[in-house]
């Protein structure tokens, strides 16, 4: 039931939204319901924990109506992804200038992105999976579309089609996966768990998702639409990509990859994993000389991400569940990466780094805010991302010592772009674009909490979120 | 009645165990409180408070000391479960044994001296409260470095006090060549991190723990020369390297002083850059089982021994000098690692803390006294316009150079009777390479405070002695650096090896482990190798007197020397085989591979759909015959293919 | 009925075939070569009930009552087409003073 709710009071705050009807008050409202939200799913991680089996379901049965029955299922890992999207979303909303005034349609799609995004991560049947998954899609395009900067059109409609051959591939491959099931054919994931697939077909089917969660990750070397569509929209729409949406990708590889197709997985790491590795190493040494703040973090993103991949598919537990956790720390670590860009850009209205400087000294606290977020950006020990890498750091290495010292070279890499970037950002003298730079507000400051809380929560005790994974990960 | 003594016996340790934890617990509150209220904090008083902080644990440091070294057990602290699910368990848990003692006397002990230090110092400095802040921080983690009982949690150590070594090499921040040598110290330290890490990695998937003792013990039923563990070991001496600034990753050191000079003395002469021999010290159960390493660590250890040495003689930077000296002496600490002997590195670490800490606060007092002066050049005939400083500075000079009784003289000896006994080539070695400090130092001292006054300090009218608050401290350390050889005497003169025996509960199993053993050189030897050295030294010192003192100016440099003044070339190597290509790549692949080649394809799929369409679309005339007709012959075309077909 | 279908039988099924396919043919060839549209219409009704011949002389042939109904559904769906057809046709008559489907050539590119 509390599923139900968690996707409903999204859709409902959405449409009211929607009607306009608000007016000024459409943002505060939009923040309290993504906070309500987000106590439903507290509550829903409460009831988790004292599940039984570990498992919150819903299953409703349809046949009557239509061909489909409505599974909703939360464990471990949907129970992660759904957390990570109800605390970021109240922030991403909260993040919003009052000088900027959006119209109360921009909260209506955020509200309506993150009933998607809970959908799918909820999801237990697949053609309600690739519903929200395209879904997901439809605000994001908005977002970008109607509140971006320069060239918001061409690169909106990029974006859009990029990912929509991705989830062509994929769907092909669920309508396959289909016909395999035993009669009378079902969508479940639970009855597509239970193919056992022989290796002739893992391979084709582990491609057709391969394609479309790489496009979504995105993976080198379909990333190509990623830092362009960061670049055009709005702060809020790639914080909403960054943090969550590119995550569904990493989510699909958990949920369908790694069940579907453990041969592969098991075999194959000689032929993919290089091609991750190389966008894990390629988006690192591209940030390093990223003139462009924003598109810097979209590479560094890219870097980042690509080793959750990596761990993911490294065919070893340990790499999995540091991947999982990462997900998560990466979320966190994103967004307030994105925020940090935005009360620069806010105050500067300029992105370049070379235009910056001197910060520090006009705004201590955000600098102190901006090295916290920083440094768990690149991993630091007590920030949450060190314990995520240095798992998945671990599982690769006992599967490919090669490949772990390969990656580990993001470690160096990371520092090299990131102490870069800060140095000329905050340090130094002040130039003309910061001279009046102001330091942060109180409810700026209020923001930046939940992020920094994260970063610490996790970072020193990441066994409260590893100990809910124990077991799901097989 | 025993169980008496059993229920005391452990609220005793209980006590112990909420020391340790209190230990970390004042320095991260006291970085917290200072941090958050840096802006409504009393200049004055933070400093004050930082000290305090440190004064607290000092005497904790202190308690804990007296238990471990009376009662010989250590004390376990379970704080709570880091990573902990599965099979993977890493606890956050102290531990405190001797070695870990000693380590957090020093760095409480040296620490403590250097934040009074600092409040004169840094007086003027408006950062001064960010300044205490982050000193804290390093206090914290340095002992959380120190406590670890696990790789992992030692990681976080590790990494923590590089990231305050960034905080305070840049903490003037403004100026971006500090920033840069904030950038690179930090750099070239994740460099070496890497290697500690992947260490860690081999450390877990060979033995299933990170837990240092379960490790040690797992470890010595290993063959000597087991393949794992050489591997472990250079793994873990990468990581060493790169914090304990040896070849190749030194040249961080040096540029990190453009850091305020308490940070250099602190951090970088006694405590975060000695991290690297503490971790080796407290592995040594592995070093001592990959001989393979060993003559790496002791190979790497000496050449960065002679290459910091010369380099430092070179050198025309007050700190530059004390910083390549540091490099040098790393060096030494790691050759006595090598050669087995990890209670001589420990007791030369621990000497070294002391007059390398003196000698840098007293270079520091000279600076302040010229107005941030620190070219050597433009100074000279300081002794009498600051005698203090100069008599703390020559105690230091003395100490370090290895002249009897001072500390120096003792830890030397200790590493380089460990060197006669592997051979009588590696002594001599070993001794030249402790006769290089004589010069370098006695130069620096010569041309400071003997020769002639330069017109800079002629026309310099506010030359001043420094305020007490940086002298007693200065004097504290020199009077340690006199004392604090006497702990171990060599062989000639005491029975009672009194560091040794403190440590050699730690280092026990290593050292029944160990398979080479030297022979025990005879008496007559160890007074040569006593007496020439020292007589040497005296020849060296007057020599020095008479080149630097007499000559007005510093010789010009040419050919070779200018090599070993600019530092071998090592920059300008890096620079051109590492920093330039990344750069170059970073280029190539931001601008070639990614917008033209990958971007260019997917934008040429798009534009080549539309370029089709646009051609395709003039089909469509208009024209409704025109339709008919295509359609018309579609359908023959149609049937008749089927029927063909 | 048996009649009828006698009748029909009377004339072998090779002539029907030929016979309306000549029937179609002209269609085919009125509707491509004529630029008026309605005689296009028209043209396009004599291949419907070429087809529709085809259809009752098979179904007479095999017996088979379902070309028969076939012929039905066509002549209403012919019926219906004409219907729209010559509606769109007074339409565009109205607005453009002519059926000439050669000056509706304004729908391309």
């Amino acid at each position: 039931m509390i599923l139900v709710l968690l996707l409903i009071l999204p859709l409902l705050s959405s449409l009211l939204l929607f009607t306009g009807k608000l007016g000024k008050h459409s943002k505060t409202f939009a923040l309290v319901s993504s906070l309500v939200v987000f106590a439903i799913s507290l509550v829903a991680g409460y009831a988790f924990t004292f599940a039984d089996n570990k498992i919150l379901a819903l299953n409703l049965n349809l046949k009557q109506l239509m061909d489909v029955d409505i599974i909703l299922k939360m464990d471990a890992v949907s129970l992660i992804m759904v957390m990570l999207t109800t605390l970021l979303v109240p922030v991403i909303i909260a993040s919003t200038a009052k000088k900027e005034r959006r119209k109360p349609n921009f909260y209506a799609l955020i509200m309506l992105m993150q009933m998607a995004l809970i959908g799918v991560f909820t999801a237990s049947e697949m053609i309600l999976f690739y519903i929200f998954w395209e879904l997901a899609l439809i605000p994001i395009f908005f977002i970008t579309a109607l509140w971006g900067g320069d060239n918001r059109k061409k690169i909106s409609v990029k974006f859009l089609i990029y990912t929509v051959v991705g989830s062509f591939a994929m769907l092909i491959a669920i309508l396959y996966l289909y016909t395999l099931t035993p009669a009378p054919h079902s969508f479940s994931f639970d009855s597509f768990y239970q193919l056992k697939l022989p290796y002739s077909v893992q391979v084709p089917v582990f491609l057709a998702f391969f394609l479309a969660f790489a496009i979504k990750i995105p993976l080198f070397p379909f990333h190509s639409w990623q830092a362009e569509t960061y670049n055009a929209s709005p702060v809020q729409g790639s914080m909403l990509l960054a943090g969550i949406m590119l995550k569904m990708g990493l989510y699909g590889i958990i949920r369908f990859i790694l069940p579907l197709c453990p041969d592969v997985v098991a075999g194959g790491s000689l032929i993919f994993l290089p091609l991750i590795l190389f966008g894990v190493i390629y988006g690192a040494v591209i940030a390093i000389s990223q003139p462009n703040l924003k598109k810097l973090i979209a590479f560094a993103s890219l870097s980042h991400v690509g080793l959750i991949a990596l761990g993911l598919l490294s065919n070893n537990h340990y790499g999995v569940e540091g991947g999982i956790l990462q997900l998560f720390s990466h979320g966190v670590n994103v967004v307030g990466f994105f925020l940090c860009y935005y009360m620069i850009m806010k105050r500067t209205h300029t992105d370049k780094i070379s235009d910056l400087g001197g910060i520090a000294s006009a705004a201590p606290k955000f600098a102190a805010v901006f090295m916290i977020i920083v440094l768990a950006n690149i991993s630091l020990p007590l920030t949450n991302s060190f314990v995520g890498e240095f798992l998945i750091l671990l599982g690769l290495f006992q599967s490919n010592m090669i490949i772990a010292i390969i990656a580990g070279l993001t470690i160096i890499l990371g520092a090299v772009y990131i102490l870069k970037m800060y140095q000329k950002v905050m340090y130094g003298a002040k130039s003309v674009a910061t001279e009046n730079f102001t330091d942060l507000t109180l409810s700026e400051m209020l923001v930046f909490v939940p992020i920094i809380a994260m970063i610490f929560l996790v970072g020193i005790f990441p066994s409260f979120i590893l100990q809910l994974l124990q077991g799901a990960v097989k | 009645m025993s169980e008496l003594v059993t229920r005391n016996y452990s609220l005793v340790t209980e006590y112990m165990e909420l020391i340790s934890i209190l230990l970390l617990v004042f320095p991260l509150l006291g970085f917290l409180a200072i941090g958050l209220f840096q802006k409504q904090m009393n200049r004055s008083f933070s400093g004050i408070l930082a000290s305090s902080v440190i004064f607290i644990n000092l005497i904790l440091a202190a308690i804990l000391f007296n238990f471990v070294s009376s009662s010989n057990q250590t004390v376990e602290t379970q704080l709570f479960d880091w990573i902990k699910f599965g099979d993977i368990s890493i606890p956050m848990s102290l531990t405190v044994d001797r070695l870990s003692a000693l380590m957090m006397l020093i760095v409480n002990g040296v620490g403590l001296l250097i934040h009074i230090y600092s409040i004169g110092y840094m007086k003027e400095d408006e950062g001064v409260n960010r300044f205490f802040a982050y000193m804290n921080l390093f206090v914290f983690f340095m002992l959380t470095l120190v406590l670890s009982s696990n790789y992992l949690m030692l990681f976080i150590g590790w990494e923590g006090v590089g990231l305050s070594s960034y905080l305070l090499i840049g903490f003037w921040f403004k100026d971006h060549v500090n920033n840069d040598a904030a950038k690179k110290a930090f750099i070239m330290n994740r460099i070496g991190d890497l290697g500690f890490l992947l260490g860690i990695f081999l450390l877990y998937s060979t033995f299933k723990t990170l837990s240092i003792s379960e490790i040690a013990a797992k470890a010595s039923l290993m063959p000597s020369g087991d393949l794992t563990l050489t591997a472990i070991t250079l793994c873990l001496f990468i990581g060493a390297m790169g914090k304990s600034a040896q070849i190749p990753l030194f040249t961080w050191l040096p540029d990190a002083m453009a850091g305020p000079t308490p940070v250099s003395a602190l951090i970088h002469a006694a405590t975060m850059v000695t991290a690297g021999i503490y971790l080796i010290a407290r592995s040594s159960v592995l070093f001592v089982l990959s001989p393979v390493t060993m003559n790496i660590i002791l190979v790497i250890g000496a050449a960065t021994a002679i290459v910091g040495g010369i380099i430092a003689i070179y050198q025309n930077d007050i700190k530059k000098v004390l910083a390549y000296s540091t490099v040098s002496q790393l060096g030494f600490m790691f050759m006595a690692l090598g050669l087995g002997s990890f209670s001589g590195a420990m007791f030369h670490l621990t000497t070294h803390a002391f007059f390398k800490a003196l000698l840098f606060l007293s270079a520091g007092s000279v600076i302040h006294a010229l107005g941030n002066e620190q070219d050597i050049r433009k100074m000279g005939g300081l002794r009498k316009k600051i005698p203090f400083t100069f008599a703390l500075f020559i105690i230091g000079t003395i100490a370090i150079s290895g002249i009897p009784p001072f500390a120096g003289f003792f830890s030397k000896e200790l590493i380089l009777s460990a060197a006669y006994e592997h051979g009588t080539g590696m002594g001599i070695l070993a001794t030249a390479i402790s006769l290089l400090t004589t010069l370098y130092m006695f130069r620096l001292l010569f041309v400071v405070f003997y020769k002639p006054e330069s017109k800079e300090i002629k026309a310099n009218h506010h030359i001043h002695e420094s305020p007490k608050v940086m002298l007693y401290p200065m004097a504290i350390l020199a009077i340690l650096s006199v004392v604090a050889g006497f702990v171990q005497m060599p062989k000639l003169f005491s029975e009672t090896q009194g560091f040794d025996t403190f440590l050699s509960p730690v280092f026990a199993k290593a050292s029944g482990l160990a398979t080479v053993s030297g022979q025990a050189l005879s008496v007559q030897t160890e007074w040569l190798t006593l007496i020439i050295p020292i007589s040497i030294i005296f020849v060296l010192i007057f020599l020095s007197y008479k080149r630097f003192v007499n000559n007005k100016e510093l010789a010009v440099q040419t050919g070779i020397q200018h090599v070993f003044a600019n530092k071998f070339y090592f920059d300008e190597i890096y620079d051109f085989f590492l920093v330039k290509p990344l750069a170059f790549i970073s280029n190539v692949f931001r601008g070639l591979l990614d917008q033209t080649i990958i971007n260019g394809f997917v934008n040429a799929v798009g534009n080549g759909t539309l370029f089709v369409g646009k051609r395709l679309r003039r089909l469509q005339t208009g024209n409704v015959g025109l339709y008919l007709i295509f359609m018309v012959f579609s359908i023959i075309a149609i049937l008749f293919f089927n029927i063909i077909l | 009925m048996e009649t009828t279908v006698a009748q029909i039988q009377v004339i072998p099924l090779q002539y029907y075939i030929i016979f309306c396919s000549a029937l179609f043919s002209i269609g085919v060839i009125g509707v491509l070569a004529k630029r008026n549209a309605l005689v296009i219409f028209m043209s396009v009704e004599l291949m419907l009930n070429s087809a529709n011949l085809l259809l009752a002389a098979f179904s007479a042939y095999r017996n088979d009552p379902a070309g028969q109904i076939f012929v039905f559904f066509i002549m209403v769906v012919a019926a219906a087409e004409v219907a729209i057809g010559l509606a769109l046709l007074v339409v565009v008559y109205r607005s453009t003073k002519t059926i000439d489907i050669n000056a509706l050539n304004r729908l391309k590119w």
